[in-house]
């Protein structure tokens, strides 16, 4: 089993969203919509094929965003299972290794990536930690 | 939000799993690649970028804050991603009717899984699992799995050929670039637009065409 095959890497990562909601009215959204929703309003509404943020990013071929809600029960006699916090979901395939590609993917698209996570718990733990990345490899 | 991105589908499916039976799972596609022929089917389709299986046990859903819930579900859950040319239906139907066994290998220990075999249960189940993508990306969204197999079929051919012609005569030359074209005929082509598949690909295209945009 491998994140890797060939020159091909496969990324993929759940990232819970903070339950709550909007206390304003605010990016198209109305007051007191979940930040779930707020976050695929956003993500449906990002720019097609070209316009895309991810467009930007080198050595990507395919990737792909969903908010997770909820899983599917099944029926009987499965067991009800329920999820205490949405997630956003993102894959992304590309080519090389993981880590060039995370910050290639935050110096195309750093104002965009901040907005599709802007909602995810432990959102500024990890821009501090791109951003010290970021610093490193300007130093180096 | 759109499953399609020029010719490439998005699919996601997720589906729960006995967390005493998860096990067998991560065996199975742990070995899988190992034994001999065992994806051949897979390769012969030629409809998928990529594909791949994450299974994810419940403590390890993501928990970044103590203020985050703790999750406490009953089940391990396997995700499911692929991105593939064609409509749903043909894809579907052709993993049910040219890898059954291999379906139904990686799906057997999930909570009622029904078998690929036959369509319509399998069908209903994967589309009861399926969750819509919001956004999809797709590099080169003209070009179909077989497309990127040509054109890597074309550099590696040009490649040899550029050091077999160093020394040749122009008229050995011409003979033998004929003959490279001759072998290549069914990997030369323009990229464009695939044939309606699907009304979701029909609608994709008309909200496109709308919009003043570029097919892709």
């Amino acid at each position: 089993m491998s994140n890797q095959n060939g020159n091909a890497y496969g990324l993929t990562t759940l990232c819970p969203i903070r339950n709550g909601s909007l206390s304003v009215a605010a990016e198209g959204c109305p007051a007191e919509a979940s930040f779930s929703a707020v976050t695929r309003y956003h993500l449906q509404n990002l720019g097609a094929a070209d316009q895309s943020p991810m467009a930007r990013v080198p050595n990507t071929y395919l990737c792909r965003f969903y908010v997770l809600d909820d899983v599917m029960y099944q029926g009987t006699p499965a067991r009800y299972d329920t999820l205490k916090s949405s997630y956003l979901v993102f894959t992304s395939d590309f080519h090389g290794k993981l880590e060039p590609w995370l910050q290639g993917m935050w110096n195309a698209a750093t104002e965009s990536v901040r907005k599709i996570w802007e909602h995810c718990v432990g959102l500024t733990a990890f821009m501090m930690q791109m951003g010290s990345l970021n610093t490193s490899k300007n130093a180096s | 939000m759109s499953n399609i991105a020029g010719k490439a589908y998005a699919m996601n499916v997720i589906t729960p799993i006995r967390w005493y039976t998860a096990w067998i799972n991560k065996l199975i596609f742990l070995v899988t690649p190992w034994i001999p022929n065992a994806l051949n089917g897979l390769l012969t389709l030629s409809l998928i970028h990529y594909a791949r299986w994450v299974i994810v046990r419940p403590n390890q859903f993501p928990r970044l804050s103590p203020d985050q819930p703790k999750e406490d579900l009953k089940y391990t859950y396997m995700f499911f991603f692929s991105n593939f040319n064609g409509s749903w239906a043909q894809y579907v139907d052709s993993f049910s009717s040219a890898i059954p066994t291999g379906l139904d290998a990686f799906w057997k220990w999930n909570v009622k899984y029904p078998k690929s075999i036959p369509m319509e249960p399998f069908h209903a189940y994967i589309t009861f699992n399926q969750f819509s993508t919001d956004h999809y990306y797709n590099a080169y969204p003209m070009a179909a799995s077989n497309d990127v197999k040509s054109a890597k079929r074309v550099r590696d051919s040009l490649l040899s050929f550029d050091l077999r012609a160093q020394d040749l005569s122009p008229e050995d030359f011409f003979s033998q670039y004929n003959r490279l074209l001759l072998e290549l005929q069914h990997d030369l082509s323009q990229m464009d637009q695939s044939p309606v598949v699907s009304l979701s690909a029909a609608a994709v295209a008309e909200r496109r065409e709308k919009a003043g945009l570029a097919a892709y």
